[in-house]
């Protein structure tokens, strides 16, 4: 298929990602209606993320998972924009992990999501620090509070408390990924090149 | 006549946003914060996100900083435990008046303007084309996804396949539930890029449309990056 | 891949075996064409090929024909082409937020005309509305009118306009047709035939070439029985609103027997999809209550029991990774045993001539003519005492909708309870039903009968 209007080879194949990861940045931030109605005690707000990068490759991952959070900013939660640099992060791990096939199957995806969960915990400290003083005011503050009462410092205490909670919820969200791209069907995700579809068993 | 145009609340908002996380004199915190929160609740459009940011996340950030800082560690970062309960306080309350004068003003100069005027904002600041194409799509199909997403779910719930159970089991459930969204999504994404190469659309006028830069955006523009400069020099050079 | 094979009704000596250079060819002889065609005559490849979208081929760069896909060097670079498929939403661009941005994104300057065609095609009132929050009908309406502010070469209708109300259709074209004189349409779709504005159009007819049978009337009439014998519902006192919203229904009531067929009306947001979803269970009423044989029951507690749901877009409730475990998992969550379920399924499967060849396939990769029909199946399955139906018709040619008829006919005589919501005048034309109209919040019963002998109440 050629255009009839003046745009480069390289512009048309960036552009041919543009719906791809607006798609991407909405699952980020939309399907919370679903999630709370099945009472998921935790955030998916990385699933797009990571079905982005494992589809598309790194470029897009990092414009879904980034921009995601700098619109989320402005329509959600206005303190998003400030993990937009965690965001970057899940999208180079996880495309890094699936060239190397640590997709392919959920006894490989529960250690890779640790390692996301431990990574997402050291990347977002200082922002966690810097921004809300170590306290965000949910659930994790205790584990916070508690730490620094024992005299640890504000960073270690929020990655301790980060260590707690985000290898568990990344896992979940690298599984979510993994079990929608296994449910879909493959004639959809067969045109998909630039990522890492092959090298974990999506497509043939 | 007094409003700024897109392109410039975007430039203001970054450079004020910027001064304001480098700021460390509480007075003027206390007034940016005074100033754009009342803004934020006489804007229509900006009132109801702002007070639920006020009441769902600053209001308990306040609470635990003061109960965390000024009660159980009893000092700020750095200190012995209880050694300066005040000091505490005052740690707290700055952080939180910072970000509470971050957030607003980032709400009043971005909120108060339709989304779409402020993604095409975006155009006569060079942003490239792709992420402004990305950020428009993003805004005008967000409803759509909303309603597919509740249609989704629905019609789950219809066939009684809902089950809840554990985490695992709820997180299987989700992607089981998502796989016709994305689905449709993927499929939507490929169809999408060919309807507007089959249309130009992406060479369309109306995209590059966009209200000019007056004076006043100018003011407004020089006023924040002077703002800006100021308070990065002032905290490089704390006396 | 299916072919089509294009036979010139009013030209009978136009028989080509390229239908894509005939409908060229009749497009430069005629300003618009007609092509008619049942299910999987290949229409929509055509349409597509014609205003240079890439369908589904086995090569890329050329069609299923073998023909090499127009390129650039045939066409001036200023040229349009626009293309309006079954599914509306992917007809609209996407990067609007409104009405009028859309119309003022497609009308490359042109704006003062593009705003005189939307008045004409009654689109003023909704100027400041989101594209996706308008009804499917207003959505085909806006598509249409987006696709002609471009002053195209080559526009297509396929199938597009199934959702406008029939008496806009005509003057619909007329609009389009008179907003630029340099423009052809070529329109195909299930429900237009006898439509004023053809007369001066070309017919072009489309077989299909391969080997997908349509459903069999006499097999749709053969319908099992419900698992369990339908009760009687009574809905007493119906009260909801949507958060945010007023009220959708007002002390709605009315008393539903198993056996016959409900035909629910009413204009969009008068509470047909809102009274479908309370007895299906997926809402709970805010005052009032269902009664099932005089006992009064809560459809939430155990949702799909009573009530199969099925939806008008098939392509939400595709949930298993193939067509057979789809059809499959209702009767088997329902508490059927194993050789019980594979019987119904199977029987449903043949009633909607879904072949076993298609059981392993992962069912959104079915063409929408087929998802439609293997969600339909999805809902009959399971064996529920009531159904209901939302345009359960959609998409399917004449003889596929009259099967769908006697499907639904069937249901009914062996004793199950159906509520179908449709726009399809010639679905509902053949089947004895009672008119149940939504109106200010109410449920009102206006006539029963079929087309026939319909009287009112």
């Amino acid at each position: 298929m050629s255009s009839t209007h003046a745009t480069s080879a390289t512009a048309q194949t960036l552009y041919r990602e543009i719906p791809y990861i607006a798609f991407g940045i909405l699952l980020n931030l939309v399907p919370a209606a679903v999630i709370s109605a099945l009472r998921l005690p935790v955030f998916v707000d990385a699933s797009g993320t990571i079905v982005i990068t494992l589809a598309l490759g790194v470029r897009a991952g990092i414009l879904t998972g980034v921009l995601s959070f700098l619109i989320g900013g402005i329509t959600q939660n206005p303190v998003m924009p400030a993990f937009s640099g965690t965001q970057f992060a899940i999208a180079v791990y996880v495309h890094f992990m699936a060239r190397r096939g640590w997709f392919r199957g959920v006894g490989r995806i529960i250690p890779t999501g640790v390692g996301l969960g431990i990574l997402a915990a050291i990347v977002s400290a200082p922002v966690i620090v810097g921004l809300f003083g170590g306290l965000t005011g949910n659930g994790a503050s205790l584990v916070v509070a508690f730490l620094l009462a024992t005299g640890k410092s504000v960073m270690k205490s929020v990655i301790l408390a980060g260590l707690a909670a985000e290898p568990l919820d990344k896992t979940l969200q690298c599984l979510i990924a993994y079990w929608l791209l296994k449910g879909m069907p493959k004639t959809v995700l067969a045109g998909l090149k630039k990522g890492s579809l092959r090298q974990n068993g999506f497509v043939a | 006549m007094l409003e700024p145009s897109p392109a410039a609340r975007w430039l203001c908002a970054v450079g004020i946003i910027v001064a304001v996380i480098f700021t460390r004199d509480l007075r003027i915190l206390i007034a940016v914060f005074g100033v754009a929160a009342m803004t934020c609740l006489y804007v229509h459009q900006v009132r109801g996100l702002f007070i639920k940011f006020l009441l769902w996340v600053w209001l308990p950030l306040v609470a635990w900083g003061i109960t965390v800082w000024g009660g159980i560690v009893g000092s700020p970062p750095g200190f012995p435990l209880h050694s300066d309960a005040a000091g505490g306080v005052l740690y707290a309350f700055r952080i939180s008046v910072r970000l509470g004068a971050a957030v607003s003003v980032l709400q009043a100069f971005l909120l108060s303007v339709d989304l779409e005027d402020l993604a095409r904002g975006l155009f006569s600041l060079r942003v490239p084309r792709g992420i402004v194409l990305v950020v428009l799509s993003v805004v005008a199909l967000g409803p759509e996804l909303r309603k597919r997403s509740e249609q989704v779910l629905t019609a789950r719930a219809a066939r009684g396949l809902l089950n809840r159970g554990g985490r695992l089991r709820a997180g299987r459930e989700a992607a089981n539930t998502l796989v016709p969204l994305v689905t449709w999504g993927f499929r939507s994404a490929a169809m999408r890029f060919e309807y507007w190469n089959q249309r130009g659309l992406l060479e369309s006028p109306w995209l590059d449309e966009g209200a000019p830069f007056r004076m006043i955006d100018a003011a407004y523009v020089t006023f924040s990056a002077v703002w800006c400069v100021a308070a990065l020099w002032a905290y490089g050079n704390p006396h | 891949m299916v072919r089509g094979r294009l036979v010139g009704l009013r030209e009978p000596a136009l028989i080509m075996v390229n239908p894509h250079e005939a409908l060229l060819s009749a497009l430069s002889s005629h300003r618009h064409a007609y092509v008619s065609g049942p299910n999987f005559s290949a229409r929509s490849e055509a349409l597509q090929h014609i205003t240079r979208l890439p369908s589904a081929s086995e090569t890329p760069g050329s069609d299923s024909y073998g023909n090499k896909l127009p390129d650039s060097a045939n066409s001036r670079a200023d040229e349009r082409f626009a293309y309006v498929g079954p599914e509306i939403y992917h007809s609209l661009s996407g990067l609007a937020t409104s009405v009028k941005s859309e119309l003022m994104l497609h009308s490359f300057g042109n704006q003062r005309e593009i705003t005189r065609l939307a008045m004409e095609a009654d689109l003023d009132d909704v100027l400041d509305r989101s594209c996706f929050e308008l009804s499917g009908g207003q959505q085909a309406i806006l598509a249409t009118v987006a696709a002609t502010a471009l002053r195209p070469r080559v526009l297509a209708l396929d199938c597009c306009l199934e959702q406008v109300d029939a008496d806009r259709r005509d003057s619909l074209l007329r609009a389009v047709a008179g907003f630029n004189s340099e423009t052809s349409m070529v329109i195909a779709d299930n429900e237009l035939k006898g439509l004023p504005f053809l007369d001066g159009a070309t017919e072009l007819r489309m077989e299909p070439a391969g080997d997908l049978p349509p459903m069999s009337a006499e097999r749709c009439r053969e319908a099992f029985q419900p698992r369990y014998p339908a009760p009687v519902l009574r809905l007493e006192g119906l009260c909801f609103s949507y958060p945010r919203s007023g009220p959708v229904l007002r002390d709605a009531e009315a008393t539903l027997a198993p056996g016959a067929i409900y035909w629910l009306r009413g204009a969009n947001g008068s509470g047909k999809s809102t009274v479908s979803k309370l007895l299906a269970g997926v809402l709970t009423p805010q005052r009032g209550l269902i009664f099932a044989d005089g006992k009064p029951i809560r459809p939430a507690l155990k949702p799909g029991a009573l009530v199969s749901y099925h939806f008008q877009n098939p392509d939400l409730q595709l949930f298993s990774t193939t067509a057979w475990d789809e059809v499959n998992a209702g009767p088997l969550a329902q508490g059927c045993s194993e050789a019980e379920a594979a019987w119904r399924a199977r029987h449903v499967l043949d009633q909607v001539a879904i072949a076993p060849t298609f059981d392993r396939d992962h069912p959104l990769d079915l063409p929408f003519t087929l998802r439609k029909r293997l969600a339909l199946a999805a809902a009959v399955a399971c064996g529920c005492p009531w159904l209901i139906l939302d345009e359960p018709s959609l998409g399917q040619d004449a003889e596929n909708t009259s099967a769908i008829g006697d499907l639904i006919r069937g249901l009914a005589e062996s004793g199950a309870g159906v509520l179908v919501i449709s726009h399809a005048q010639r679905l509902m034309d053949q089947l004895p039903v009672v008119e149940l109209e939504m109106a200010d919040g109410k449920i009102i019963a206006r006539a029963v009968g079929n087309a026939a002998g319909r009287r009112p109440l």
